[in-house]
């Protein structure tokens, strides 16, 4: 019993030492990860990150509750093994409404210059303002949502540590900004053979990555850096199958007519369907409308031609757009709910 | 050489010294000659609102008919007064800043009137005692986010009342505010069809100058502000537009060509005058 005693203290103080050492030796997970050869990720001074702020973003991100029926959460309609697109042609918003532009991936918002396929909004926390208040999606206000995450004792105490006040409209838009902004995606397989893996892509993708940044395909003119988007807007000639003024519905300029922002291809295989409104189902649609293009709106981008390639060509693009995927992305547990 | 008489020469300075000692002498022996320093003060002045459609009153929800003979039911009217100043009387703009029912600035520099809250039929500013020649402001949010005089491009779920979110006056998709509103039914085609009116972005906001004298006496109503409906369809050359019982786009605006014209009739065709 007397040696018991030993042992039992001699038992706790491993346990001890163990559980310290792993405090030490374990760094703590960072609050992004930025892929090499990633730029800085953009932060506004009113809202740095945190971890309590991120935490925070991600609870409202994926709760219901801040629509008005309680069906609809942002989470809902950007799905986090879709790169956090949706797969469906228009998301489903309260009551089953639905608007007419596709979902966009949420992938490396945090580098984009504006938002919404017609660049309407310029930063992501103001973006978080326009889902929650659309009829067609969570259509809530802002006064109502804070009330309920003010009901919420666990809420209350997140948002003290996350911004040290009570819920606030403010406060929750820039939570959900918050967490966006660290869905960050920079890990696929050709990132892998960007950074000097040669054996990450097959030689199909990397013919296909040749048509992709050559004159052939030349889909480098808009979607080029480290993103695959020039933050541009441009006609494609791919008006859809509804009106859509595009560009032109912030701008009203005429000349912005059927413009609409490149998106990022990143993750592109996981983001189907296609183009502002959803309507193309496959990549191999997307490219066959890029080498059929036979569209002659006045605001064509200059750039735009069919593209002669032959079916081989189409089969290795399609390939290379599929090694854009990021499996770490959407498997990454700190986007998970 | 001429000498004056003795008895001139001693009225005159007698006349000399009282008139050497009556300044010094007029505030204990003359009160009722006290000089009254000039009042600078600043007193809470107001514009009361009155709303009408042509000649008859206007009323939320009940029919109105247009100068071209639409009938109409509004159910909202909604808009931004700001850039507020008097007009001196040489014509130069005075400011006069806008303030709440203590006589404290408001927070945006900018009054909101909404029709169904009588509260707001009221635009309230500090002014000294005088006689003006007009009014100019502005119908809308005014964009000059550099210096800080302007909101409409602000991050509007980190703002209060009334440029929140939910003040129905706010524009998601295209961050800035909605400066005028009004909506309701109108007769097209024998059926009652909704029409609104939402005008906003930075080019249309709609700078109002009006040249009525009026004088502010003191604390209180200085003028009636008075918002004729009717004149929103009609252009400043007198033409029938837009027409809220014509076809769907003449009816429903936020953007484009009839919003143009729905801002230029706003600042132009009399939407609001003046009566002393």
């Amino acid at each position: 019993m007397r040696y018991g005693r030993y042992y039992l203290g001699a038992l706790a103080l491993a346990m001890l030492m163990a559980a310290c050492s792993a405090a030490v030796d374990t760094p703590p997970a960072p609050l992004v990860t930025i892929p090499k050869g990633f730029p800085e990720l953009p932060v506004p001074a009113g809202n740095q990150l945190t971890a309590a702020r991120i935490a925070l973003g991600k609870k409202l991100f994926y709760d219901k509750q801040l629509s008005r029926t309680g069906e609809v959460a942002c989470g809902s309609c950007h799905l986090q093994e879709k790169a956090f697109a949706d797969p469906n042609q228009f998301s489903i918003g309260v009551e089953g409404r639905t608007g007419s532009r596709n979902a966009p991936s949420l992938a490396n918002m945090a580098y984009n210059s504006s938002y919404f396929w017609d660049g309407g909004v310029p930063t992501l926390e103001q973006q978080a303002i326009g889902p929650i208040i659309n009829p067609l999606e969570m259509n809530m206000t802002l006064g109502e949502a804070t009330a309920r995450v003010a009901a919420v004792p666990e809420y209350v105490t997140m948002f003290r540590s996350a911004y040290d006040t009570l819920p606030s409209p403010g406060t929750l838009t820039r939570a959900i900004a918050s967490f966006v902004r660290t869905l960050v995606s920079g890990n696929s397989r050709f990132d892998k053979f960007d950074r000097g893996d040669s054996s990450a892509m097959t030689v199909q993708e990397q013919h296909g990555m040749t048509i992709f940044f050559g004159e052939k395909g030349e889909c480098f003119h808009c979607h080029i850096g480290f993103n695959f988007s020039n933050n541009t807007f441009k006609n494609d000639g791919f008006l859809g199958k509804s009106i859509d003024s595009g560009r032109a519905k912030v701008t009203e300029n005429p000349a912005d007519m059927g413009k609409f922002k490149v998106p990022t291809l990143r993750n592109i295989a996981l983001t189907a369907p296609y183009m502002h409104d959803g309507s193309l189902a496959t990549l191999e649609e997307v490219v066959e409308h890029y080498v059929t293009l036979n569209h002659a709106h006045p605001n064509l981008d200059p750039v735009m031609h069919p593209l002669n390639i032959t079916d081989q060509d189409r089969a290795d693009l399609v390939a290379f757009l599929k090694a854009l995927t990021d499996e770490s992305f959407i498997s990454d547990p700190r986007f998970k709910p | 050489m001429t000498l004056m008489n003795p008895r001139y020469t001693l009225s005159i300075l007698c006349l000399g010294i009282a008139a050497v000692m009556a300044p010094g002498c007029s505030d204990t022996t003359s009160p009722q000659q006290k000089v009254t320093p000039p009042d600078t003060a600043h007193y809470v002045t107001t514009f009361d609102l009155k709303t009408v459609a042509g000649t008859a009153p206007f009323m939320l929800d009940s029919e109105m008919t247009t100068e071209s003979g639409v009938r109409y039911k509004p159910s909202a009217l909604r808009f931004y007064v700001s850039q507020f100043s008097l007009l001196d009387s040489a014509g130069n703009p005075v400011e006069a800043t806008l303030v709440d029912t203590a006589g404290i600035p408001l927070k945006y520099n900018l009054t909101f009137c909404d029709y169904v809250n009588p509260e707001t039929q009221v635009v309230r500013f500090l002014a000294r005692k005088g006689t003006y020649t007009g009014a100019t402001f502005s119908i809308g949010v005014p964009s000059d986010p550099v210096d800080g005089t302007g909101f409409n491009h602000v991050d509007a779920s980190q703002q209060t009342y009334p440029l929140n979110v939910d003040n129905d006056m706010y524009w998601g998709w295209n961050p800035g505010y909605i400066f005028f509103k009004i909506e309701g039914l109108a007769m097209v085609n024998k059926s009652w069809e909704s029409f609104y009116y939402h005008v906003g972005t930075d080019g249309r906001l709609a700078s109002i100058q009006l040249a009525t004298p009026f004088t502010v006496k003191g604390a209180g109503r200085a003028a009636t502000m008075l918002v004729n409906t009717n004149r929103l369809f009609v252009t400043p050359s007198g033409g029938a537009f837009p027409n809220p019982g014509g076809a769907l786009s003449d009816r429903v605006v936020n953007s484009g060509r009839l919003a143009d014209t729905v801002a230029r009739n706003l600042a132009k065709s009399g939407f609001i005058t003046l009566q002393p």
